[in-house]
């Protein structure tokens, strides 16, 4: 029966880790400056299923700087076309802090973590909420 | 687009898995309970191996015995003749009984548990959206 609490507490130590980074992730985009990045090449990196691509985009920022971002999704062939655009946030303090601009290139950590942490918390909960339901000849209500 | 649909997978998941677990404690709740006690190790070879099934026998309340075979076999034994377990059933029919353990509750939990991070998932995407608004 001390199983639930196995799940529950690294599911609650991974929600604080989570929405640390999410707090990270939120003072990322309010200090952030967006910017168009085009794919001006490609990262090549070979593995079992031969080689695949990465994008790398060049981002020209406000004050004329150019960062240079490489797309963490490879694939074979490329799924991105040379001088194809994407939009991109920065942080003009720091250049490569770029991220591209969708839902999981913004919080892709919190998002994974958050959703292994609702899992956990969720499963042990509810050993833990009905675990007298569990034991032999109590009759419980809750 | 794909988060809606997690939100709307995640939904639905939670309204049946909550429907699922309540009538698993609704059972729990209700159901008659009895020991039982292992009377026989039921041998299988497998392999050049033998693996051992147990038979519970337990009585329920119409003082009618009745025998429980156990799903899983092991090598070796991880019964004893004369070990005992609790068995919940519904009192219309003992011959269904299951063994009172927290596998009873595995398949609703863990549905609940995918549903939730489905759920939570696709929800961060509308709450973003909402406090976001034209940022994507």
């Amino acid at each position: 029966m001390r199983y639930h609490l196995a799940a529950l507490i690294p599911g609650i130590c991974l929600l604080l880790v989570a929405l640390y980074i999410l707090k990270g992730s939120l003072d990322f985009i309010d200090k952030s400056e967006r910017a168009v990045g085009k794919v001006t090449g490609w990262s090549e990196s070979s593995g079992d299923g031969g080689i695949t691509y990465a994008p790398v985009f060049t981002i020209v920022t406000r004050s004329g700087h150019e960062i240079y971002y490489t797309h963490t999704v490879t694939s074979a062939p490329p799924s991105w076309e040379m001088g194809e655009e994407a939009d991109f946030l920065y942080d003009p303090a720091d250049a490569d802090s770029a991220r591209i601009l969708t839902y999981f290139g913004l919080f892709s950590w919190s998002i994974v973590l958050l959703g292994v942490a609702a899992f956990l918390i969720t499963y042990g909960g509810v050993f833990c909420m009905l675990r007298a339901y569990l034991r032999p000849g109590i009759n419980v209500s809750l | 687009m794909v988060y809606l649909i997690f939100l709307f997978l995640g939904t639905l998941g939670l309204v049946l898995s909550i429907r699922s677990l309540r009538a698993s404690v609704d059972f729990l709740k209700n159901a008659e309970r009895a020991t039982g006690r292992v009377i026989e190790l039921v041998e299988s070879s497998d392999d050049g191996e033998t693996f051992y099934r147990p038979v519970f026998e337990f009585t329920a309340k119409d003082q009618q015995q009745y025998h429980y075979r156990h799903h899983k076999s092991s090598a070796p034994s991880s019964w004893e003749i004369g070990n005992e377990a609790v068995f919940i059933f519904d009192p219309a029919d003992p011959g269904e009984a299951r063994m009172l353990g927290s596998a009873m509750l595995n398949w609703p939990a863990t549905a609940l548990a995918v549903s939730m991070t489905l759920l939570v998932t696709g929800l961060g995407y509308v709450v973003f959206r909402l406090c976001y608004p034209g940022l994507l």
